[in-house]
C-alpha cells in the first residue's frame, strides 16, 4: 500500500461499510439509551425533590454500566414485557453526596432516565449510654402506604403483578450475613434486618424460565430508605451467555511472558554490545508519559473515579507510579532490543516513528503512514463485522470497559492505553517479529506464525467473547497487519490497530439514540477525518526526509558494531595465533642426548601465551641446556623470544663457556631491547660422560640439583642478574658460575616460574617445597619419567584453575655407563598443546 | 574484576614518596608508570616507591622501574625501594635487583640514603 490516497479512499468505503453493517451485529445497539449526562442528572434531581432532599450543593458523581446479560437478553426472543426497564441493558447511577459524607442519595435509572431505584443514607442516632439496645421493630400488619408508593413509582402500572414474597432463602444473589443482625421474617415477605424492615415483592406473572423480577422496599425509622427492582438470570441463562475464554488469550498471556523475559535479555546484550540507543528508548518513554498525562487532566479516566476524591493529579500520580515505572520502562527495554533487530533487518521500518519521536511531523513519511495506518484500520475494524454478516460464528461486539459513558466518551475512545491488544500487537511486530527476520533463515516459519498470533492479539480488542470459528475472522485482518507492517512500516501498523478503536466506538455510539452519544461518534469520525486529511495534506506538502539515509546510517551504525565486535574477536585470535606459532617454531623439535646424560624437556604453554623458551646449544663439546623467560606476554614477548633464541645460538658458535655466552646476550639484549623489556635465563652445560656441569643463573629461578647418593636436592642460588637490564661491567661484576659434578642417577631440574608459581583455587602457590618432594619420590626413575611425574603433580595440584603462565621445564640425569636408560623415549618432547 | 592497585603520593622536600599498594602486574603497570611520568614531567627526579603494602609484583611490574630508572638517573635523581615484604623481595633478589637499585627496609632509611648517597654509583 505505498499510495497513501488510495489507502484513504479505501478507508472511507470500509467505514461507510462499517457504519451500515455494525448496528446488525451489537445488540447495544439497538437498546434504548436516551439519556445523556445532563438528562442523567435532572431526573435524578427530579426524584431528590419528590422525596424532600435538598442537594443542590451535593457532589454528584455519575456512572454507567452495561450489563451484558441484559444486553443478550434484551435482543433474544422470549423477553418479559418492558424488558429494557425491568432489566435495563443500560443502567445509570447517579449519587449524590454532601460535604461531610454521612449523607448521599444513589439514584439508579434504566436508558431511558426512569427510575429503577434508590438508596438513601442518614447518619443514624447514636444509642444513649445506659439505654438498652432496642429491640427489632416488629413487621406491621398490614405493607405501609408509602412502602406500596415507592413501589409504584418504580414499576409504573404494573405495581399489581408485585406481590408480596418472601426473599429466596439460599439465593445466589443473598449476600452472606454480617454476624449480630437481627433477621426475623414475617408471612408477609418482609424481613427485619436490625432496625431496618424490608420488603420483598416479586412479580411471578411477569417472571420467565430465565429471569425473574423482584422488588425490594427498605422502611427505616417511618419512612421508605431504599427502594429497587432486580431482575434475576437464571442459572441456566448465564451460562448459556458465558464468555468463552478464547484459547487465544491463553497463548497470548505466554507470548507476552515469553516475549517479556527475552526482550530484556536481549535488550542487555544489545547494550553490552552498544547496539542500543538508549535516547530513543527515552524518547518513547516521555511521548507515553506526555500523552497520558494528556487524557488524564482532560478527565478521560471517569467520572466514577471521581467519586473517590481523588484530584487528577493524584491520580496521575498514581497511573504514573504504577504503570509508567513498572511496566513502561519493561516495554521500552522490549521495543529497544526489536528497534536493534529491526535496524539489522528492515531499517525502513522504524524510520517514520522515528520521525515522529523526535517530533518532526510535518515530514512526508509520516503522513504517509498515517493516511496509510488510518485507511487500513478501517478495513481491519470492518473484517471482523463482514464475517459476523455471513452468519458463521457468533460474535458479542461491546466497547471495552470505559466505552462512551464516561464524562468525554470522544476522549476515552481516543486513548490508546485501555487497549490491551495495541501492546501485544505492538510487542509482537515490535520485538518478535524483527528478531525472527534476523535469527530465522525462512520467513515461512514466522511469518504464518506471527499471523497467527496476530489473529490472537486482535480478538481482544475487536471481540469480546468469541466462538473458536470466530478466529477466522480475525486471519484476514491478521494478514493486512502483517502486510502493513512490511510494506508501510511500524508507524502505519500502530495507527491502523489503534485507529480500530476509535472508529469502532463511533460506530457504537452512532447506533445509539441518546443524542449526546450520537454527537460524540460524528466527533469521533470528523476527528478521524481530519487526522486523515492533515496526514494526505502533510504526505504531499510536507517535508521531505531522504528515508533511504536515514536508514543507510542506521545500518552502517548496527553494521560497524558488528564489525567492530569481529575485528576485536578476530585480532585477539591473531595475535594469539600468531605468537602462539613462534612459539612452536622456537621450541626444538626433540631433546638431544649426550653421552653419559639423559634429558627430557617440555614446555605448556598458557592460555595467554607467555614469552618462556627452552633451547639447546653446542658449544666447545658441551650441551647447553637453557631455560629461558621474556618478560611479558603476547606477541611482543614471543618476538623477543626469537631473537633471545637466535642471539643465543649465534654467540654460542664463538662463545665457548656459558658465563661468555650469557655475558653477550646481555650486552645485544641491553643494547637492542626495550627499556622495561629484560629476560631471565638458566643454563646447565654439561661434558660428555663427565659428570661435571656448569651453571648459570641470570634473574631466573634457580636450578633444582638432587643428590641421589644423599636423597637430597638443592636449589643452585648463584648470583646474576636479569638480562637486557644493565650494561656488561654491572652484569659481569653481579654473574656467578657454580660447577657442580653429578654423580650417577643425580638430577637437574630447570624450571621455569610457570612451575612454581602455579596457583590452585584457594590461592596457594604450588612452590619449590613441592617441586622437590616430588622429585625425591621419583628419584629412581628416568628423565623422561622426572619429567612426566612433575607435570602431572603440578596439573593435580592446579585443578581447574586456568594458568596464566607457559610451564617449561628440562629434567638432566646422569646416567650410569649406558647413554640411554630402558624405558625411555628417545628424543625429549616438544608438546606445544 | 581485576586484581586491585593504588599509588598514592607524598613529598618530604625533593623527594616523593609514592605508596604503591596491592597488586602490579600488566594491567596495573600502565597506571604506575602515569604516576611516575607525571611526577618526572613535574621535574622530580628522587623517587622512593614504598612497597609496604605491595602484594603482588610481576615482570611487567618489574619493567616500570626499569623503564624510568635510566632518564631519573641522568637527571641526578634515583628511585630508591623499601618496605618490601619478603614475598616480593624474593621476587626483586631473583631478578638481581639488588644490584641496579638500593633496597632499604623503611621510609626512613630510603630518605636518609637520598641525603647520604643520592646518586647510584657504578
Amino acid at each position: 500500500m505505498r499510495s497513501p490516497l488510495l489507502a484513504a479512499i479505501g478507508g472511507i468505503v470500509a467505514v461507510w461499510a462499517l457504519l451500515y453493517v455494525y448496528p446488525r451485529h451489537d445488540p447495544l445497539a439497538n437498546a434504548p439509551y436516551t439519556l445523556d449526562r445532563q438528562s442523567a442528572v435532572a431526573a435524578a434531581r427530579a426524584e431528590a425533590d419528590r422525596q424532600g432532599i435538598e442537594v443542590s450543593d451535593w457532589d454528584v458523581a455519575l456512572s454507567t454500566d452495561e450489563r451484558s446479560a441484559a444486553v443478550v437478553y434484551a435482543s433474544a426472543e422470549g423477553h418479559i414485557l418492558r424488558a429494557d426497564h425491568y432489566a435495563p441493558p443500560v443502567k445509570t447511577d447517579v449519587l449524590f453526596r454532601a460535604a461531610d459524607g454521612e449523607r448521599s442519595l444513589l439514584v439508579e435509572l434504566d436508558g431511558r432516565g426512569q427510575l429503577v431505584g434508590f438508596r438513601r443514607r442518614q447518619p443514624q442516632p447514636k444509642p444513649k449510654e445506659g439505654t438498652e439496645a432496642e429491640a427489632p421493630p416488629r413487621i406491621p400488619a398490614e405493607v405501609p402506604a408509602d412502602v406500596s408508593q415507592a413501589l409504584a413509582r418504580l414499576t409504573g402500572g404494573d405495581a399489581a403483578f408485585f406481590k408480596p414474597a418472601a426473599p429466596p432463602s439460599a439465593g445466589a444473589s443473598q449476600p452472606p450475613q454480617p454476624s449480630g443482625v437481627n433477621i426475623t421474617t414475617g408471612s408477609s415477605g418482609a424481613t427485619v434486618r436490625n432496625r431496618t424492615i424490608q420488603y420483598h415483592f416479586r412479580a411471578d406473572s411477569l417472571s420467565n424460565d430465565d429471569v425473574t423480577l423482584e422488588a425490594t422496599v427498605d422502611w427505616l425509622d417511618d419512612e421508605v430508605s431504599a427502594a429497587s427492582l432486580d431482575a434475576t438470570f437464571s442459572d441456566a441463562y448465564r451460562a448459556r451467555d458465558e464468555d468463552w475464554i478464547t484459547v487465544g488469550t491463553v497463548i497470548l498471556l505466554l507470548l507476552s511472558l515469553a516475549a517479556g523475559l527475552l526482550g530484556i535479555v536481549f535488550y542487555i546484550v544489545g547494550w553490552v554490545n552498544g547496539e542500543i540507543r538508549h535516547r530513543k528508548m527515552l524518547l518513547g518513554l516521555c511521548w507515553i508519559f506526555a500523552v497520558t498525562a494528556l487524557f488524564y487532566f482532560w478527565g478521560a479516566a471517569g467520572e466514577a473515579k471521581k467519586a473517590e476524591d481523588s484530584p487528577g493529579f493524584v491520580l496521575l500520580l498514581e497511573y504514573s507510579v504504577t504503570v509508567l515505572f513498572l511496566g513502561a520502562p519493561v516495554v521500552m527495554a522490549i521495543w529497544g532490543a526489536g528497534f536493534m533487530f529491526a535496524v539489522r533487518s528492515a531499517p525502513r521500518r522504524l524510520v517514520d516513528l522515528d520521525l515522529l519521536l523526535r517530533a518532526r511531523i510535518l515530514s512526508r513519511p509520516v503522513g504517509r503512514a498515517v493516511a496509510v495506518g488510518l485507511g487500513a484500520g478501517a478495513w481491519l475494524a470492518l473484517f471482523p463485522l463482514l464475517f459476523a454478516e455471513t452468519g458463521l460464528g457468533k460474535s458479542v461486539l461491546s466497547l471495552p470497559d470505559t466505552g462512551a459513558w464516561t464524562i468525554h466518551p470522544v476522549l476515552s475512545s481516543l486513548t490508546p492505553f485501555q487497549r490491551q491488544g495495541l501492546t501485544v500487537l505492538a510487542l509482537l511486530f515490535g520485538f518478535l517479529y524483527p528478531m525472527a527476520e534476523c535469527y530465522v533463515r525462512r520467513p515461512w516459519i514466522y511469518r504464518p506464525l506471527a499471523v497467527l498470533l496476530a489473529g490472537c492479539g486482535m480478538l481482544g480488542p475487536v471481540f469480546d467473547s468469541a466462538s473458536p470459528v470466530a478466529l477466522l475472522a480475525v486471519v484476514p485482518g491478521a494478514l493486512l497487519i502483517e502486510q502493513v507492517y512490511r510494506r508501510a512500516g511500524f508507524l502505519a501498523f500502530l495507527t491502523c490497530v489503534w485507529a480500530t478503536g476509535p472508529l469502532m466506538q463511533s460506530a457504537a455510539m452512532l447506533s445509539f439514540s441518546s443524542v449526546t452519544l450520537r454527537d460524540a461518534g460524528a466527533s469521533i469520525l470528523w476527528l478521524l477525518a481530519a487526522g486523515l486529511a492533515a496526514a494526505l495534506a502533510v504526505a504531499s506538502f510536507g517535508r521531505r526526509v531522504p528515508v533511504e539515509d536515514q536508514e543507510a546510517q542506521w545500518k552502517r551504525e548496527s553494521e560497524i558494531a558488528g564489525r567492530l565486535r569481529e575485528a576485536e574477536r578476530e585480532r585477539l585470535l591473531s595475535e594469539f595465533s600468531v605468537a602462539r606459532r613462534a612459539q612452536e617454531l622456537m621450541l626444538p623439535a626433540s631433546a638431544p642426548q649426550v653421552s653419559g646424560f639423559e634429558v627430557s624437556a617440555s614446555c605448556q604453554p598458557a592460555s595467554e601465551v607467555g614469552g618462556d623458551l627452552y633451547d639447546f646449544c653446542y658449544f666447545n663439546g658441551h650441551l647447553g641446556a637453557v631455560v629461558a623467560d621474556v618478560s611479558g606476554k603476547g606477541v611482543p614477548a614471543a618476538l623477543y623470544m626469537t631473537l633471545t633464541k637466535g642471539l643465543l645460538h649465534s654467540v654460542s658458535r664463538h662463545v665457548d663457556s656459558p658465563g661468555d655466552i650469557v655475558r653477550e646476550l646481555n650486552e645485544h639484549l641491553h643494547a637492542c631491547a626495550g627499556r622495561n623489556v629484560f629476560v631471565t635465563l638458566v643454563m646447565a652445560s654439561m661434558r660428555p660422560d663427565d659428570g661435571s656441569v656448569q651453571c648459570v643463573r641470570a634473574g631466573h629461578n634457580p636450578i633444582l640439583w638432587y643428590q641421589a647418593a644423599e636423597s637430597k636436592g638443592r636449589y643452585l642460588h648463584s648470583s646474576g642478574i636479569g638480562l637486557g637490564l644493565a650494561g656488561d661491567r654491572l652484569f659481569r661484576r653481579s654473574l656467578a658460575v657454580e660447577s657442580i659434578h653429578m654423580a650417577p642417577h643425580d638430577l637437574l631440574v630447570l624450571y621455569s616460574d610457570g612451575i612454581t608459581e602455579a596457583m590452585n583455587a584457594r590461592g596457594d602457590e604450588y612452590g619449590e617445597d613441592r617441586l622437590h618432594a616430588v622429585i625425591e619420590s621419583h628419584a629412581g626413575a628416568g628423565a623422561h619419567d622426572v619429567r612426566e611425574a612433575i607435570l602431572q603433580d603440578v596439573r593435580a595440584f592446579v585443578g581447574r584453575t586456568p594458568q596464566h603462565d607457559d610451564m617449561t621445564l628440562i629434567v638432566v640425569r646422569r646416567g650410569s655407563a649406558r647413554p640411554l636408560s630402558k624405558g625411555a623415549p628417545e628424543s625429549g618432547d616438544a608438546a606445544v598443546a | 574484576m581485576a586484581n586491585p592497585f593504588n599509588v598514592t603520593q607524598s613529598y618530604q622536600d625533593e623527594v616523593v614518596v609514592l605508596v604503591v599498594e596491592g597488586y602490579l602486574d600488566a594491567h596495573t603497570a600502565g597506571a604506575f608508570e602515569d604516576v611516575i611520568q607525571s611526577e618526572i614531567d613535574k621535574g622530580v627526579y628522587k623517587i622512593i616507591v614504598d612497597c609496604e603494602s605491595l602484594t603482588y609484583i610481576s615482570s611487567a611490574g618489574l619493567g616500570v622501574f626499569m623503564g624510568f630508572v635510566e632518564d631519573v638517573r641522568d637527571h641526578g635523581g634515583d628511585i630508591k625501594i623499601c618496605g618490601l615484604i619478603p614475598k616480593v623481595r624474593q621476587v626483586f633478589e631473583l631478578l638481581g635487583f639488588q644490584q641496579l637499585y638500593h633496597i632499604l627496609d623503611n621510609r626512613d632509611d630510603a630518605l636518609r640514603k637520598f641525603v647520604d648517597e643520592p646518586k647510584w654509583g657504578g
